[in-house]
């Protein structure tokens, strides 16, 4: 299972990115929340700003009548009693300015239009001997009231007595004389407050306009009129336009709109926040444990499909995890070896024993059996007992010992080895062999042999005239062959020999070696007139004497036979073939005899016509550039020369 | 002179005995006296001995390598590692030519090493050779 981990990275970022998008909505909401609440309150505000403001007028315009009936009940009386005494005025008037919160004062105003009689006197003294003609608001309700001779309410003025208000002119008519007006003076401020309770207006701005001017205002000082949370209400009254501006203070929209909001609204930010980064974790902690459990299918799939057994066990021996291959190996299934103790892999033998020594060597931190393999003996569940390679390694999981055994089935590597083992031991036995039949060549052959040969001498010495020409030529062939086995038995001493020796590997002067061969063979060289041509050859590594050998074996060859009347060697390193050459003249060699010519004692011509020879010259070579690790081959063309060639290195072999 | 000086051979053949004391024999050059023992045990029991007359001390040893029982080598070292032995030549006539053989003899102190040459001729010639050499070219210590 492949875990392409860069894909993750990108679900990763993905994952990250769809997470703070999630952040930011949940925060918008969150915002828009505060706002659809922001603004719910505000309504809620102005609701009651509307409603207070309904009440407002509704006090107004019911309480107005009842003043005003009053102040026409006043008047009338005065019409019934034509003209009371001031006395008595003055109690009902004062009666009525006490019962009407917003009525400031009552007063007769004369025919005249000047003011005689107010009640109370105090507070509006500059009103007494006031002529109402002065002002033309006044003065056109004046006229209206007393052409109508139905009470008139004035547009809002400047109280003389300061303050804001209007005023209601009642005029008196007594058997058609007009006899001046009652006059009924509203305090703006005195009606608005007596019409509402402190406390239903006191976190609430208020405005009373009047055709166009402030007649009452209770405002927080920089409030303006605000239309989300306020209200504007305009209504007429007995012909007067009114306005009525209804909207919260500072302090309302502070207690409503108080911190709760951004209380909630930081609270809202925060927790999408928290949310978000809660989320974040959550996603990578996903992501990691799918890439662990990933990781985890790999390391399994790996572990099991691993050619060696894998055991690992806690540092009581207890054994946590198993392999396919070391089930395989152990033959126990994977439930039956979790849990036990290692021990069931060893020999019933050596359990307890080896049990308490790996412990020991593991808990006492031997560096023995830790990291190196070592060759220990198993059983498998069928109770056979096989050799195993066991490589420990300890490692710390939380705080935890354990230890990892590799195991290898090694049965047949054993089997092998023992094979081989045993080979070798064949193969010295019969080498040994080889020896002693070399010795026994030498010399156990060889003493007969020089016995026969001796008596022989000595019985042509005694006897040679008894014999006579026939006997003593006999006689002579006799030695001769003797002569000639005990020739063969040293060549096969010396091929024994040869093959026997160690090899020396000693820089080796070729050109010296051949002038040496050379300097030995002048006189058979001379005799059989050969020329011998010698190039520049390389250096070596080996053994000069036998490479000495080698030379002297592949020349005496080369002009042995050879019938050339100028016979002649050429001695030179073929830089084509990467070869040491010698190149006769010779008679060649027949390509058929490519193997053969290198047999021992192998002759392909008669003696008669080449001379003496064993036909080991040529076996000696091969023998010789093969302990060099070399090779050696011909190439002859009959009738015209063979070239040998030979290579001392396997390296610098290019043959056939 | 040099006649009476008494040659020990030491050689377990009786043909390869015959044939180098019909080597030392010929033309009646040479009459020394010559003993022959047939194992090593045999030639160290003859060494051992004090030197009388009729048991005279030997001017040259002839030994063999290849010998029944006690080697031919043993016995080269037990000669030259004993004092009143050790300046007595001792050529090693063997059949073997290996080299490792000729090297343990010199260390071993022998003063020359011949192979037993197959070819009779060779061998009266190196016998010849041998008796030239001991008796008339170089000079020995003086017998006890």
């Amino acid at each position: 299972m492949h875990i392409d981990v860069e894909s993750t990275g990108k679900r990763f970022k993905l994952s990250f990115i769809v997470v703070f998008i999630c952040v930011l909505l949940s925060m918008l909401a969150s915002l828009w929340v505060w706002q659809l609440a922001d603004n719910q309150e505000k309504h809620l505000i102005k609701l009651t700003a509307i409603a207070k403001s309904e009440l407002i007028e509704h006090q107004f315009i019911n309480s107005m009548p009842a003043i005003i009936s009053a102040l026409e009940r006043m008047r009338n009386r005065w019409v019934a009693r034509e003209g009371p005494p001031f006395e008595e005025w003055r109690l009902d008037a004062q009666d009525y300015v006490n019962d009407h919160a917003g009525l400031r004062a009552v007063e007769w105003v004369n025919s005249e239009y000047v003011v005689k009689w107010v009640v109370p006197l105090q507070g509006n003294e500059s009103a007494v001997d006031l002529d109402l003609s002065f002002e033309k608001n006044r003065l056109k309700a004046l006229e209206r009231a007393k052409v109508s001779k139905n009470f008139s309410l004035s547009k809002p003025v400047q109280l003389v007595q300061g303050g804001k208000g209007f005023l209601a002119y009642f005029p008196i008519y007594i058997h058609g004389r007009f006899d001046g007006f009652i006059l009924g003076v509203f305090d703006i401020s005195q009606l608005v407050d007596s019409l509402l309770p402190h406390e239903f207006i006191n976190d609430y701005n208020i405005e009373v306009l009047s055709e166009g001017s402030v007649m009452f205002s209770k405002v927080e000082a920089g409030m303006q009129y605000d239309e989300s949370t306020g209200f504007s209400h305009s209504f007429a009254l007995h012909g007067v336009d009114w306005e009525l501006l209804l909207w919260p203070k500072q302090s309302r929209i502070s207690v409503d709109d108080s911190d709760i909001h951004y209380i909630a609204l930081l609270n809202g930010l925060f927790v999408s926040f928290l949310a978000g980064i809660a989320s974040f974790y959550l996603i990578k902690s996903r992501m990691s444990e799918r890439i662990i459990s990933a990781q985890d299918v790999e390391h399994k799939a790996t572990l099991d499909n691993a050619i060696d057994g894998i055991i690992t066990i806690d540092a009581h021996g207890v054994i946590t995890s198993i392999n396919n291959s070391a089930v395989n190996i152990f033959g126990y299934a994977k439930e039956e070896s979790i849990g036990k103790n290692f021990s069931v892999f060893m020999p019933k033998a050596h359990r307890g024993e080896c049990d308490q020594n790996l412990i020991d060597d593991l808990t006492s931190g031997n560096k023995k059996i830790i990291g190196t393999g070592q060759r220990v003996k198993g059983q498998r569940k069928n109770g056979q007992i096989f050799p195993l390679d066991l490589g420990v390694t300890g490692f710390r999981v939380a705080g935890e010992q354990f230890y990892c055994g590799v195991v290898r089935d090694i049965s047949k590597q054993v089997a092998m080895e023992r094979e081989r083992e045993q080979l070798i031991e064949r193969l010295t036995k019969s080498n040994e062999e080889l020896d002693n039949f070399a010795y026994i060549a030498s010399h156990d052959l060889k003493e007969p042999l020089r016995a026969i040969q001796n008596h022989a001498g000595f019985l042509k010495e005694d006897y040679e005239t008894e014999l006579g020409e026939d006997g003593v030529y006999k006689l002579d062939r006799l030695v001769y062959l003797g002569s000639k086995m005990e020739q063969l038995i040293s060549n096969l001493m010396y091929f024994s020999r040869l093959g026997r020796e160690e090899q020396s590997s000693k820089q080796v002067n070729m050109d010296e070696a051949l002038s040496h061969v050379l300097e030995r063979l002048t006189e058979s060289l001379q005799e059989h007139n050969v020329e011998v041509f010698a190039e520049a050859l390389p250096n070596v590594v080996g053994n000069q004497t036998r490479l000495e050998e080698l030379l002297y074996n592949l020349i005496t060859n080369g002009y042995k036979y050879n019938l050339s009347e100028h016979k002649s060697i050429n001695v030179n390193y073929d830089l084509e073939r990467h070869a040491f050459c010698v190149k006769d003249n010779g008679i060649g060699i027949d390509a058929h005899f490519k193997t053969e010519v290198f047999r021992i004692f192998k002759r392909l011509n008669s003696n008669k016509k080449f001379g003496e020879g064993t036909g080991a010259g040529l076996t000696f070579a091969k023998k010789i550039v093969e302990q060099h690790k070399g090779k050696i081959w011909f190439e002859s063309e009959l009738g015209k020369g063979t070239s040998f060639y030979f290579t001392l290195k396997e390296s610098e072999v290019e043959n056939e | 002179m040099n006649d009476n000086k008494l040659i020990l051979i030491v050689e377990d053949s009786d043909d390869d005995y015959y044939a180098t004391n019909r080597a030392f024999k010929k033309d009646g050059n040479l009459s020394n006296p010559i003993v022959r023992c047939e194992d090593g045990q045999e030639a160290l029991n003859y060494l051992s001995q004090e030197w009388t007359p009729s048991h005279p001390k030997p001017a040259m040893i002839l030994l063999d390598l290849n010998l029944p029982g006690l080697d031919g080598r043993l016995v080269l070292k037990e000669i030259k590692s004993t004092r009143r032995l050790a300046n007595i030549p001792i050529v090693v006539l063997t059949t073997s030519d290996d080299e490792k053989d000729i090297e343990e003899c010199y260390d071993l102190g022998a003063n020359t090493y011949i192979q037993k040459p197959v070819k009779l001729d060779s061998l009266f010639d190196a016998v010849q050779k041998l008796k030239d050499y001991w008796f008339q070219i170089a000079i020995l210590p003086k017998g006890d």
